[in-house]
């Protein structure tokens, strides 16, 4: 390597870099920044007082009291030598000035900068209602510490208010242990937003055996308090008054983009959107060299699913958009790497283990291609315009990964395996996604603003120009 | 006579201490037919992804041309283990067998057994005190899972010469050589160890049942969940797995272990400095001379692997033992390396199918192979490469002679 | 390069399943049965502050996942952040 070269390589791995966002994403950036030989100066700003944690247990097994919440913070992978502003959020970005704003006024300079501000717990519509003693959110440490006191403490009957996998997971808890639990789910099944109806109407009748009160197609009207403040009842659109002491609202997240009004940036409730290389897409549609997203807040164009910006609140992509982010930045434009992760997600609820991979929000149909639905045992493939594009399985974990590659190669639909233990009926059905955009794992602007459409479309002219040559940087 | 495959060279005898040179010339075609309509597959990403694939079958009914017990014209078919099983049977009988073995009904029961393989271990060492040469196979590697897995069933230690022979006629049948697949005084021998290792075990189990103990194999037999859906011919060729998969691949696991450790000193020095490092070394040692070389397989549909298609009803042979040495997965994938990080061999296998008793093998290995290297002071091979197993699929040396200074305690 | 925390601060094994890539397997709960857990045939869950006396066997799982799900890092004490803040 030529001195040269090599002098153009240092401009990356030095400077300041500040990371917006300290939970998984963040935390794995800055770790994989390391890794990937980042000597510069590392900031990381989160709004929570906590370590980084592990989100996924506080639904499970904290809540189901197997857990401490101590135990949740997440595991150091590599040494980092950072510094943390934990406990104080940002409230602004200048892109001209190359700062952050915090809420206490300070300003945290950048060099480049890294947008993991994830996403939060949409509350509930009336601030009021919102307010009263017993109606919770699920999505902090602290807030899984909340509900599980409640628990703990017993209650006559708890409601849930959302039918996604967090009101699914703690219909499931209050099960375990033994609580009575109302779901109410305004669609026509729990899951449905991101599974279907058929896969959805499968988890119903799992909820019902275990001896959930699900109620679809049915909505809250009001939550009643008493003169304390305190929830006492809810009112149904069905009709129903129910006594209850606790309220879950699980209606979906919203992303943290609130702090970056104004910054010119193309963010939104429904995040920041980037391209392949993840880099932030301003208003114009211009690309930010400078600035990086990874995470929930992240909105992504992927070649799989060629007309969507991907935005997920998975796991796994937050720990692998981590990586890309960090190679991105590190090695520089002559080394990017387009953020291809196939998303995939897992869920625990019922006994059953949840595994999704693909996006099946996106599928027209979809077939029960291999076990046995009576069993809860059983894999569910979805496909868009005849192509595979996703798989769930229940109770089947190592049959997915046969999935993914034909999901990553596009297989047609219907697939017949031949498979020994495929059911008597593999029809392809309608997937079964209501029709109004729900909270879901993508969301289709009914008409594309310019950055939606440079992401897009940058993601076409990178995969062109990495056929044919890397000169990107040659500049 | 047809010519010679590479893969039957792979599998003479001739080349039983190192077919990995053959096996890297398989490598450059990742699926081959056999002269005769067998289809071998040798790389690392095609091996992995057939082991997961539902069009591939275990089950040796769905073969034109079963292993040889199948082929008895003087008696019925046994029934198969899950081993031979596909879905739902097999996850079914499996789960079933699992609820005494291992999680979720008996998390703790193999790591519960460390100690007193710690102790049979020390035993069979000890045995050496004052003496400088050891046969490593005859003295520990064989007689030590052997030991365990008798404890574990509740099969009598005494028995052992009896299903010692059984054994090695039946794990025979896996021997892939056309000659002997042909040979009638072969296929006889093993249909009659396979009738008198069913009596055998059907006495057994029904010992079992008269007198119920905390073993194994009585947990199973009496667990009135599994009599109500295993017949008693399938409790047989369960039990029958068990005994014999726990102790014909394990041995071969602790005997390359500690080959491979002699033939690298430094290494073998590394570890006894840094015992900690043995679990990786054992996951090394799997990857590098795995104890089951291949794997038989059918197909139940047309499957398209690298370019070729695997006719419907094709028998596939997977080469695990080449798929671990692919460069293409492994860097330096030809070179021993103790605490290599990135190793996800397939060693156990893969899917559906991973070995069952793997969580015991790794346990007996472990300790076998951390007290060799410490009790044995100056240890070097008498002969290398030493004497192999006749067996091509379960490949292990038949002895393994060591000469060392002293045993310390 | 020196991190904060090699000297002062005492160093806690921490245990991070992916469990978007575990296939269940089980092979983890086999070797430490006290820090993995599994609930009906598929349900993983564990403690990602094992205790102690289970660190040996935590090593043992992590090394026998056939699928390479289990990695091993380190927490700090005390794990309050605003102390830290410069």
């Amino acid at each position: 390597m030529t001195e040269h070269l090599d002098s153009r390589t240092d401009r990356f791995t030095r400077g300041r870099v500040v990371i917006v966002g300290a939970s998984l994403a963040g935390l794995r950036t800055a770790e994989a920044l390391r890794q990937e030989g980042f000597t510069g100066a590392l900031t990381l700003i989160g709004d929570e007082p906590h370590l980084p944690y592990d989100r996924p247990p506080l639904s499970k097994q904290v809540l189901a009291g197997r857990l401490p919440v101590e135990h949740t913070p997440l595991a150091r992978l590599h040494d980092l030598e950072a510094s943390w502003r934990c406990g104080v959020p940002a409230v602004g970005l200048s892109l001209a000035d190359g700062h952050v704003l915090l809420a206490d006024g300070q300003h945290v300079p950048f060099d480049r900068l890294i947008i993991a501000t994830g996403a939060r717990a949409r509350p509930w519509l009336h601030p009021a209602e919102a307010a009263l003693d017993g109606v919770l959110l699920l999505r902090t440490r602290d807030d899984a510490s909340r509900l599980r006191a409640r628990l703990a403490a017993g209650s006559p009957r708890v409601l849930i208010i959302g039918g996604g996998f967090i009101g699914a997971e703690v219909a499931s808890v209050c099960r375990a242990l033994d609580l009575r639990v109302t779901v109410v789910e305004r669609g026509p099944a729990p899951l449905a937003g991101a599974l279907g109806t058929v896969v959805g109407s499968i988890a119903a009748a799992v909820q019902r055996d275990h001896g959930v009160d699900l109620r679809c197609d049915t909505t809250v009207t009001t939550l009643e308090g008493d003169a304390d403040g305190r929830l006492r009842r809810v009112h149904l659109s069905d009709g129903d008054t129910l006594d209850v002491d606790v309220a879950l609202v699980a209606i979906g997240p919203l992303r943290n983009t609130e702090w970056l009004a104004g910054s010119g940036l193309a963010a939104d409730p429904r995040g920041v959107v980037c391209d392949a290389f993840c880099r932030a897409i301003d208003e114009r549609g211009e690309i930010q060299e400078r600035v990086f997203v990874a995470g929930d807040v992240a909105r992504w164009p992927h070649p799989l699913y060629p007309d969507e910006l991907l935005s997920v609140e998975h796991w796994s992509n937050a720990v692998a958009q981590a990586r890309t982010v960090a190679q991105n930045l590190v090695h520089g434009p002559a080394a990017y790497r387009a953020h291809t992760h196939l998303p995939s997600f897992w869920s625990h609820q019922f006994g059953i283990n949840i595994k999704s991979a693909g996006v099946p929000a996106l599928a027209d149909q979809v077939l029960i291609t291999q076990g046995s639905v009576d069993d809860r045992r059983f894999v569910a493939a979805y496909g868009l315009g005849g192509r595979l594009i996703a798989a769930v399985t229940f109770n089947q974990a190592r049959m997915l990964p046969v999935y993914q590659a034909l999901i990553e190669a596009s297989a047609p639909l219907p697939i017949d395996f031949k498979a020994s233990d495929r059911p008597s009926d593999t029809r392809p059905l309608p997937a079964g996604f209501p029709a109004a955009p729900q909270p879901s794992p993508t969301m289709a602007a009914p008409t594309r603003s310019r950055a939606e459409h440079a992401a897009t479309s940058a993601m076409a002219m990178e995969h062109a120009a990495s056929r044919t040559s890397l000169t990107s940087d040659a500049g | 006579m047809p010519q010679e495959t590479l893969f039957q060279e792979s599998a003479r005898v001739s080349n039983r201490a190192n077919p990995y040179p053959l096996y890297a010339e398989l490598r450059r075609t990742p699926v081959s037919r056999e002269s005769d309509g067998t289809y071998v597959v040798s790389t690392y990403r095609e091996v992995s992804s057939l082991l997961y694939d539902p069009r591939i079958s275990a089950d040796p009914r769905n073969s034109a041309d079963p292993p040889p017990m199948y082929k008895n014209p003087n008696a019925p078919p046994p029934e198969p283990s899950f081993i031979q099983l596909d879905e739902p049977r097999h996850e079914h009988m499996r789960r079933l067998t699992m609820k005494h073995f291992g999680p979720p009904r008996s998390p703790g029961r193999i790591s519960g057994m460390a100690a007193r393989i710690g102790q049979l271990v020390d035993k069979l060492l000890g045995a050496h005190q004052g003496r400088q040469e050891i046969d490593i196979v005859q003295d520990l590697s064989y007689p030590l899972p052997v030991m365990v897995i008798c404890d574990l069933l509740g099969v009598p230690l005494e028995d052992e010469p009896r299903f010692r022979d059984w054994s090695d006629i039946l794990t025979s049948g896996l021997d892939p050589d056309p000659s002997l697949q042909n040979d009638p005084a072969f296929l006889q021998r093993i249909f009659k160890a396979s009738a008198e290792i069913r009596v055998y075990m059907a006495e057994l189990l029904k010992a079992h049942r008269r007198t119920p103990n905390d073993s194994m194999l009585s947990a199973f037999v009496n667990d009135p969940e599994a009599r109500a859906q295993v017949t008693d011919g399938e409790f047989m060729s369960i039990a029958i797995l068990l005994l014999i998969a726990g102790h014909e691949t394990t041995v071969n696991l602790i005997s390359n272990g500690v080959l491979t450790l002699l033939r690298h000193p430094d290494l073998l020095a590394r570890l006894r400095r840094e015992p900690e490092l043995v679990p990786a070394a054992i996951e090394e040692v799997l990857r590098y001379e795995p104890p089951v070389q291949f794997r038989n397989r059918t197909t139940l549909a047309d499957v398209s692997v690298a370019g070729v298609t695997i006719p419907k009803g094709a028998e596939i042979i997977l080469l695990i033992a080449a798929a671990n040495r692919d460069p293409l997965r492994f860097p330096d994938a030809d070179r021993f390396i103790p605490d290599r990080t990135d190793n996800q061999h397939l060693s156990f296998g893969s899917g559906v199918h991973y070995c069952f008793g793997a969580p015991l093998a790794r346990v007996e290995a472990q300790i076998a192979l951390r007290e060799i290297i410490r009790r044995l002071d100056g240890p070097v091979l008498a002969v290398d490469p030493p004497p192999y197993r006749f067996n091509p699929a379960l490949r292990g040396p038949s002895h393994l002679v060591v000469n060392f200074e002293r045993l310390t305690d | 390069m020196n991190d904060e925390t090699s000297a002062a601060r005492k160093r806690r094994m921490k245990v991070v399943v992916d469990l978007s890539r575990c296939e269940v397997f089980a092979q983890c709960v086999f070797a430490s049965p006290t820090t993995f857990v599994l609930h009906g045939d598929e349900v993983l869950e564990y403690d990602p502050s094992p205790d102690e006396a289970a660190h040996e066997q935590v090593i043992l799982a992590a090394r026998a996942c056939p699928v390479q799900a289990i990695s091993i890092g380190w927490s700090e004490e005390p794990e309050d952040m605003e102390a830290r803040v410069p």
